[in-house]
């Protein structure tokens, strides 16, 4: 293990530690929070009919919901640590699997969505900073603006409106064309095909925020006094702005890339329940109406796991892009 | 007789249009004769959490579920009760018993074949314990007998007249012995791989997006079903739901998922067609907190009652498909609705009225103009209730009456309306489920603070026991009189009114034939075909 690699190793592992109590601390916030919110699982369980006492207290029995509250916390820390995270009352099997199942969907539309908005929101924030106050720039500028405000439940609908209703360029719905059922190629062109839509509309929201960062960030790198001094040795533009600018523009760049990943989770609950997208966004909210505690628990767990995780990549991505940053 | 000459020409036009009628017409029969093939896609939400239909009462279960799975009888296109598993029955003379006689050549879908025990262990193992409603009736059953392979005897505690309606899919659809016996039945895998009797085979299930159900080519009513798939595609948003069905990648909406305000614009294209008749009917409905002042005072209650514009009401919130409500219970019952208990005549609209009877009743106007506040809970997602609670505000604001509107959502709404009770006025929707025994619940004595059940602690002996001699009674024209005599009572007492008997509309494909009634998405699909398609299996 060489020196770089062995700091590297030494980061990842001081920060996996500092997790540990984070991870605590959301575990027992959301748990309390959660089960104070008003209303109970098993009403939602027995469904529109009177059940008799007996029956309601067997389902809240079961699901180990007639213990106080501080004994359901522990048993649920004492499942956790044995990478158990417990049962969901509503879907009726192991929460690992629950969430699993859907998991992949949400990291396919949030991955899109944010290289989308990274590659894009950073184009056109350098496009309009080498000409400021331009046409182009006046344009993406109006565009950031629209685009940061819309509601993305409305965007989903306008989307689908004009590409699958009007122009039938894209499906509406789903993740693979149900009726046609394609396998191999087929199937994977058909998920290409579903996922632009959402990922678009997604997307957006970040895109624009990516590209106004990126645009104030480059008009002050290419302020700097060593970029004049590039332009006086006569390096070409392109050089100038892509090799010495935008490097030393990227840390808030990364750092807001870094930021949007929580808000990409929390969007594609929308966006998925818009466009019927089977990802966890939409397993959250349907946990939540129906107060399947274990689900939204673990749902929290992940999210809150990604994010760290994202940090993580941040902060060794700073190391990368400026070499003053020590891990 | 001859024709003349020069009429020839006329009569041979006359003839040949004929013919080409006659030609078109029978093409037109040959075009209605059933077709197989095809795959119809149907919307639901939310993501069901198994596909067992005896283990809940969620119509979005139901609806796959019902396609898999087969009750012992089955609904006619008339409303009354048909066969299904069981090809005939007989009830004793008292009520008290039932013995239905099952088809012989039945298979479930692995192969293994359908018999009575599989009845016995469906009712006795899982229905009587874990059905959140047919569980009530099968508690009243002394004993389910097997005297033979294909016979099934019934033995009730108490004479129930509305017994055989759960004897369908949706109560008490057959569950396989061999596959669920000595299982954990809330942990079970078979709950998510339903093996049934029914017109469709469970093929696969991804999570959150679709259920798909393939033809089953041994299905016991020889010839049928006709479809070759149906997808169940799980679309949790409402107006997505009809973005879906106007881009053609849904071929259903049920009731319970379509939005009614689309009706009038969809109905005037040529691809859509509708069912609107119900064998279900359902109703919206205000309760009273009659433990809270100033609502113990039933004079209160009548005039807040008459102060309601509820034609407005079905206008804003049932788009005008529904129907004002006329008795305490529906009138699409009909066999239970007298002159002598109609809200429309008790209490017609008339804020005048209202006005003269809150004062009387010890209410006058303060300086402010009004006489008390109330607070009304609601479910804020339900399609219907937030516009009645618009309309509801804004009559009882022209009688000095002010409304503090509590929309929340469903988990917290059945805490505070049902679990503590804490409310003045909540607005609900109930099911008959097919027979008035159904909304019983909303009137009788009940303590057990149980959801969607009576919330005002209204308790009437004399109602109660008119509901239960109603209950009794197999013949609908005495049970008709017992009810009868019950909505007499609840009129006058009033401690909850039917507001309007909602409309069911379902939406569907022009090109789908034989689907079934609305409000019922789990009825017959084994009848339904796709025009276009083949003549044989």
């Amino acid at each position: 293990m060489d020196g770089t690699t062995a700091t590297l190793f030494q980061f990842v592992l001081r920060r996996a530690l500092q997790a540990i109590p984070l991870l605590l601390g959301v575990v027992v916030v959301n748990f309390v929070i959660i089960h104070l919110a008003p209303g109970n699982p098993i009403d939602i369980l027995v469904g529109d009919f009177p059940a008799p006492p007996e029956y309601v207290a067997r389902l809240s029995r079961d699901f180990g919901l007639d213990r106080p509250l501080w004994e359901q916390l522990f048993l649920y820390f004492g499942r956790l640590v044995q990478g158990d995270l417990g049962f969901s009352f509503a879907n009726r099997q192991p929460v690992l699997g629950v969430i699993l199942d859907r998991l992949p969907a949400t990291l396919l539309l949030s991955g899109t969505a944010l290289v989308l908005a990274a590659v894009l929101g950073v184009a056109l924030g350098v496009l309009s900073s080498r000409r400021p106050y331009s046409i182009l720039d006046n344009f993406t500028s109006v565009l950031s603006l629209v685009g940061f405000s819309m509601p993305v439940f409305w965007l989903g609908q306008l989307l689908i409106m004009g590409f699958a209703l009007e122009l039938r360029w894209f499906p509406a719905q789903g993740m693979v064309s149900l009726r046609a059922d394609p396998s191999g190629w087929g199937r994977m062109l058909s998920i290409a095909a579903h996922l632009i839509l959402p990922a678009l509309a997604l997307s957006v929201r970040f895109l624009a925020l990516n590209s106004r960062i990126s645009r104030a960030s480059m008009l002050e790198i290419l302020r700097q006094e060593y970029i004049v001094t590039a332009r006086a040795k006569g390096l070409s533009e392109g050089r100038i702005v892509y090799i010495h600018a935008l490097r030393n523009s990227m840390l808030p760049i990364v750092t807001v890339i870094g930021f949007n990943f929580g808000f990409l989770l929390a969007g594609s609950a929308l966006v998925e329940t818009v466009f019927a997208w089977p990802g966890i966004g939409r397993l959250l909210y349907d946990s939540i109406t129906s107060r399947d505690y274990p689900v939204i628990m673990g749902i929290f767990l992940a999210v809150c796991a990604g994010i760290i995780i994202v940090n993580l990549l941040t902060d060794i991505a700073y190391a990368y892009l400026d070499p003053r940053v020590k891990l | 007789m001859a024709i003349p000459g020069r009429l020839l020409p006329t009569a041979f036009c006359v003839f040949l249009s004929g013919a080409l009628c006659l030609v078109a017409a029978g093409q037109s029969v040959a075009q209605e004769k059933p077709r197989y093939g095809g795959t119809l896609i149907q919307a639901i939400a939310p993501n069901p959490e198994h596909l067992v239909t005896i283990l809940t009462t969620g119509v979005h279960i139901h609806s796959i579920g019902c396609k898999v799975y087969s009750g012992l009888l089955a609904s006619r296109r008339d409303g009354t009760l048909g066969p299904d598993l069981a090809k005939s029955w007989e009830v004793s003379p008292d009520g008290m018993t039932y013995t239905f006689h099952l088809e012989r050549d039945v298979r479930f879908h692995d192969g293994k074949p359908f018999t009575a025990a599989d009845v016995k262990f469906t009712f006795e193992q899982v229905v009587a314990k874990f059905h959140p409603r047919a569980r009530r009736v099968m508690v009243n059953m002394q004993s389910v007998e097997t005297p033979d392979p294909f016979t099934v005897v019934i033995r009730l505690k108490r004479a129930f007249g509305p017994f055989l309606l759960s004897m369908t899919c949706p109560e008490s659809g057959i569950l396989p012995k061999h596959l669920w016996e000595g299982t954990d039945v809330l942990k079970s895998p078979q709950r998510l791989k339903p093996v049934g009797t029914g017109p469709f085979m469970f093929r696969e299930a991804a999570a959150g997006s679709h259920i798909t159900l393939v033809r089953n080519p041994n299905y016991f009513k020889k010839g049928l079903p006709y479809l070759d798939r149906i997808i169940l595609k799980i679309i949790p948003d409402t107006p997505a739901r009809v973005l879906a069905l106007e881009a053609g990648e849904v071929d259903f909406i049920a009731s319970y998922f379509f939005p009614k305000q689309q009706f009038t614009r969809l109905s005037k294209m040529k691809e859509f067609q509708f069912q609107k008749d119900t064998d279900t009917p359902g109703n919206a409905i205000i309760h009273f907190n009659i433990q809270r002042k100033p609502l113990d005072d039933a004079r209160v209650r009548r005039a807040l009652y008459m102060a309601l514009n509820r034609k407005l009401i079905v206008e804003r919130a049932d788009f005008g498909l529904g129907k004002e409500a006329s008795s305490p219970f529906d009138s699409r019952f009909p066999w239970l609705v007298t002159p002598e208990a109609d809200y429309r005549k008790a209490y017609p609209y008339d804020p005048a009225r209202a006005n003269r009877l809150l004062d009387e009743a010890g209410h006058p106007k303060k300086a402010d103009g009004t006489r008390f506040t109330v607070a009304v809970v609601y479910m804020s997602s339900h399609p219907l209730l937030p516009p009645t609670s618009q309309v509801l505000r804004s009559n009882w604001a022209d009688v000095g009456v002010k409304v503090n509107l509590v929309g929340v959502e469903r988990a917290v709404m059945q805490e505070r309306a049902f679990g503590k009770r804490d409310y003045d006025v909540t607005l609900q929707t109930y099911t008959s489920a097919g027979d008035p025994v159904g909304l019983v619940r909303i009137y009788a004595t009940n303590n057990s603070r149980s959801v969607f059940v009576n919330p005002t602690w209204y308790s009437n002996p004399k109602v109660d026991e008119l509901f239960s001699k109603g209950g009794a009674a197999a013949d609908v024209k005495i049970r008709g009189e017992y009810y009868k005599e019950a909505s007499k009572i609840l009129v006058t007492d009033i401690p909850s009114a039917i507001l309007f008997e909602r409309s069911e509309v379902d939406a569907a494909s022009a090109k789908f034939k034989g689907l079934w009634r609305a409000g019922t998405p789990y009825e017959r699909w084994d009848e339904v075909w796709m025009a276009g398609g083949r003549e044989k299996p």
